[in-house]
């Protein structure tokens, strides 16, 4: 019992683990559909790229379009089992954003699974000119209450600084009258500022607005400005609201049946959707220039913006001439981390220093932590045993400025400075180096010599498989390769069916009798014509019953033929012309001709 | 009769122009090239390198010139030039042990470490993309030859698939080599001092980080005066296209 309870379990994993196969290797198809063919230009509409019967993750290459942006809104995958039938699908979100008005088409989107690539058919769209937040409203079906449904709120911007990150509350508020879903999250539309990404659970709370209550959706997010100048820019959500579909009456007394109300509706009738885009008032982000004034020019002042500490530290403090020492740099505080770099070690001849790695430490947040920077370096020599002041500056916004953090040397004893190395180069010559270095800073030491002879010239720099030589000679050996495996192919053929050499043999010798008999005839020598009838027909029927040719007589045919065949009768005339002469008219011959002809090839 | 010796000397006179024209810009050519030479071991690296390009734009390349170039590129301090200059006379001659040292020796003493290779990048770069086409040449003529020479004699079944195995896996070898390595062939070196990948085609746009003077790249797309690129450990972005230079230059 347990045995066959084992089998049954086996057979039934493995029918699962046969579909799961099968759907890993379904036909992949790939569709791309635009939500409007229309779009006014500001506003966007959903992209979605379908990959059917793939399973696993695609990899969605989108094309370039000129004036058209493209914001990435997610992939989410599906599987389907009907009739016992697996099939899976995954599905790319992004949201098209025409820039200006005119015809745009989007390429075929190169959609790359399990190492295949596939391609989605181009899509063409309008772009109409932008449409003002009034004529957006009356897309929807009641003006006005739309603007009650559904709307947006954003914390105020002020004026700010290139890159700098600016955190900003965006509430999505959902009147409790209606049922609304959101197809998408706030997009920020306008050009010059960037939004950070935004979560895609955000924080839902309920909240009350002259005495209606919404639901409330809230992204902490932060925007910042690219480009120098004022920028409006608002925000806009998808959504669409639900709104129940209307019973008929079922009632055969008319009037109002039982069911009847808005309860039952609610609960017996589906939802039509209403698609509507929620608003956010526009508002305007200035961004200002950085000042020039007193920006550092040592190059420390790398783009950051907020407010940072430097802590610097080294370890070991201890170490030999050629150790190398790890200098980690922190770079704490608030502000745009992303233009956050790494304190230049300045240039000596008494340090080597490697690039250095970054990583950075969110404090919940991706505009406040502490970015570490670790560098290795090595001490060259024992003659400035101290690691140099290093500096990082920042703008800061609030007290409109640059500032520059500077770390304190530190201290290194560096041991064992009396090895070999360092006995061969006394400090006295360590300095003359230095000065020496200090004049041509740049000079490699150790490099191999010049070349004295120019060698070859060549205007292109091309692999050799690339040179025309080189195909020609790879295409010859090829073709010699193929040419000489398809005649070996024929001769093996023809060594394992010896039959088929006999049988053109044969063709060609009836091919060349016929050949001198047609001759004969257009001679009118009727001798020479009889002969030529008598050979060929010996020389087929000799190779047909293995017998020798000239051994073939009017006995065998009489014995093998019917009495009334052709060629008995032909046969009988050459042999008797043989020992007699015999004179043949023209249209004898042509028939006598024809029955050979015939009849032999008619025994092939 | 007249006619013959006229046109004979018209070619005798045609071939002598020819034949002196070639020597003459030869000669041009070892003047413009030991010209530099001095240059460099005056130490006036910044002049040596002028006059090397001016060689290679008016002659073509030559793996010499490019390594004396790199050379002068890399006594002058523009590391990306040097090491883009070696990989260029590494391309025309891959097994010079001389450019081979001084390119390993610029890297070491910059810091430019490349990344730790894969088992596939260890196993493919035991040849060069040269030796490995080379291999599917010759592999190629063995398995034509023996073909054509079983036209004469018969070899034993045991010897033909001995024969023909072995061929068809080095050709395969070759072929795969070749391929791969061909993906590398055609880097592109950051000569910028400054050069930093950004997460968009603008100037402004946030960058993703700093890419080192003389680390090589590989260009993906372009859009505008920024390329598309990535670097050796895998990190994408838009980097200005006057920041980087292709090995092989497109004509």
């Amino acid at each position: 019992m347990q045995q066959r309870i084992i089998f049954l379990h086996s057979i039934l994993w493995f029918m699962i683990l046969s579909l799961f196969g099968f759907t890993a290797y379904a036909d992949v198809t790939v569709e791309a559909s635009l939500s409007h063919s229309s779009i006014p230009v500001g506003r966007a509409a959903q992209l979605s790229v379908t990959v059917n019967g793939a399973s696993r993750s695609v990899d969605v290459q989108l094309p370039e379009v000129q004036g058209v942006r493209f914001h990435n809104r997610g992939q989410s995958s599906r599987m389907n089992m009907m009739n016992g039938s697996f099939s899976s699908s995954i599905s790319s979100e992004y949201l098209v954003q025409p820039l200006q008005p005119g015809s745009y088409t989007i390429p075929p989107i190169q959609i790359t699974v399990s190492g295949t690539i596939y391609a989605s058919e181009p899509i063409t769209f309008e772009a109409t000119g932008s449409v003002s937040q009034s004529s957006t409203s009356s897309a929807v079906e009641k003006k006005g209450t739309t603007d009650e449904a559904v709307f947006i709120r954003v914390t105020k911007t002020g004026s700010h600084y290139p890159g700098e990150i600016v955190p900003i509350q965006l509430k999505a508020y959902f009147n409790q009258q209606y049922r609304a879903d959101i197809q998408s999250l706030p997009v920020l539309q306008g050009d010059g500022v960037v939004m950070s990404h935004l979560e895609d659970k955000p924080r839902q709370t309920q909240e009350s607005l002259g005495g209606k209550r919404y639901n409330v959706l809230t992204w902490e997010t932060t925007l910042s400005g690219i480009k120098v100048g004022e920028h409006s820019i608002m925000f806009t959500l998808d959504a669409s609201l639900l709104i129940p579909k209307k019973r008929r009456s079922m009632s055969t007394f008319g009037g109002s049946s039982l069911f009847d109300d808005t309860f039952f509706n609610s609960f017996f009738d589906d939802y039509q959707r209403k698609p509507i885009a929620a608003v956010s008032p526009e508002i305007t982000f200035k961004v200002l220039s950085l000042p020039a004034e007193g920006q550092p020019i040592d190059g420390s002042f790398t783009g950051a913006i907020g407010t940072f500490e430097l802590k610097v530290s080294a370890n070991p403090l201890t170490a030999d001439v050629g150790e190398p020492i790890t200098l980690t740099m922190e770079v704490s505080g608030q502000g745009n981390f992303d233009r956050v770099e790494s304190p230049v070690f300045p240039g000596s001849i008494d340090w080597k220093t490697y690039s250095p790695t970054a990583s950075f430490n969110n404090q919940g947040s991706k505009y406040s932590g502490i970015k570490s920077f670790e560098q290795a370096i090595v001490a060259k020599n024992d003659a400035g045993p101290e690691i140099p002041t290093l500096s990082f500056s920042y703008f800061d916004p609030q007290l409109k400025k640059y500032v520059t953090r500077t770390s304190q040397p530190i201290h290194i004893t560096l041991n064992n400075y009396t090895n070999q190395a360092m006995q061969t180069t006394p400090k006295v010559e360590v300095q003359q180096q230095r000065t020496a270095l200090a004049e041509t800073p740049t000079g490699l030491p150790g490099l191999a010599p010049l070349h004295l002879e120019t060698g070859a010239f060549s205007h292109t720099i091309s692999p050799l498989f690339k040179k025309v030589w080189f195909m020609s000679l790879a295409a010859l050996l090829f073709f010699i390769f193929l040419g000489l495996t398809v005649y070996k192919i024929r001769l093996h053929r023809l060594e394992q069916h010896p039959e088929i050499l006999l049988k053109q043999q044969q063709d060609k010798t009836l091919s060349v009798d016929l050949e001198l008999l047609d001759q004969a005839r257009k001679n009118g020598d009727s001798m020479a014509f009889l002969s030529g009838c008598r050979a060929a027909m010996q020389n087929q029927l000799g190779s047909l019953w293995e017998m020798e040719p000239s051994a073939i007589s009017l006995t065998d045919l009489t014995r093998r033929f019917e009495a009334n065949s052709g060629l008995i009768e032909v046969f009988a005339a050459a042999e008797q012309a043989a020992y007699g002469a015999a004179t043949l008219s023209a249209d004898t011959m042509a028939t006598y001709s024809a029955i050979v002809a015939r009849e032999l090839e008619e025994l092939k | 009769m007249k006619a013959i010796q006229f046109r004979t000397i018209i070619l005798l006179i045609c071939a002598g122009i020819f034949q002196s024209s070639v020597i003459f810009a030869a000669a041009d050519r070892d003047a413009l090239f030991h010209q530099g030479n001095e240059e460099f071991s005056r130490s006036e690296f910044q002049a040596a390198s002028e006059t090397f390009t001016q060689l290679t734009e008016s002659e073509g390349f030559s793996s010499a010139v490019l390594y004396n170039m790199a050379n002068s590129y890399s006594q002058s301090g523009k590391t990306g030039k040097a090491i883009l200059t070696y990989e260029r006379a590494l391309r025309l001659s891959p097994s010079d042990p001389d450019i081979r040292g001084n390119l390993e020796l610029l890297r070491k003493e910059q810091g430019l470490f490349p990344k730790e290779p894969s088992n596939t990048e260890e196993f493919f770069s035991l040849l060069t993309i040269r030796q490995w086409s080379l291999l599917a040449l010759c592999s190629l003529a063995v398995i034509a030859l023996f073909q054509l020479i079983g036209l004469r004699y018969r070899f034993t079944r045991k010897t033909t698939v001995t024969v023909l195995t072995l061929s068809f896996l080095a050709f395969s070898m070759g072929s795969m080599g070749t391929v791969f390595e061909y993906r590398l062939f055609n880097p592109s070196v950051v000569i910028a001092t400054d050069a930093r990948i950004l997460v968009s085609p603008f100037s402004s746009a946030t960058s993703i980080g700093a890419l080192q003077e003389g680390r090589l790249v590989y260009p993906e797309k372009h859009h505008h005066n920024f390329s598309y690129v990535a670097d050796e450990t895998d990190r994408k972005g838009w980097i200005p296209a006057a920041s980087i230079e292709a090995v092989v230059a497109k004509e």
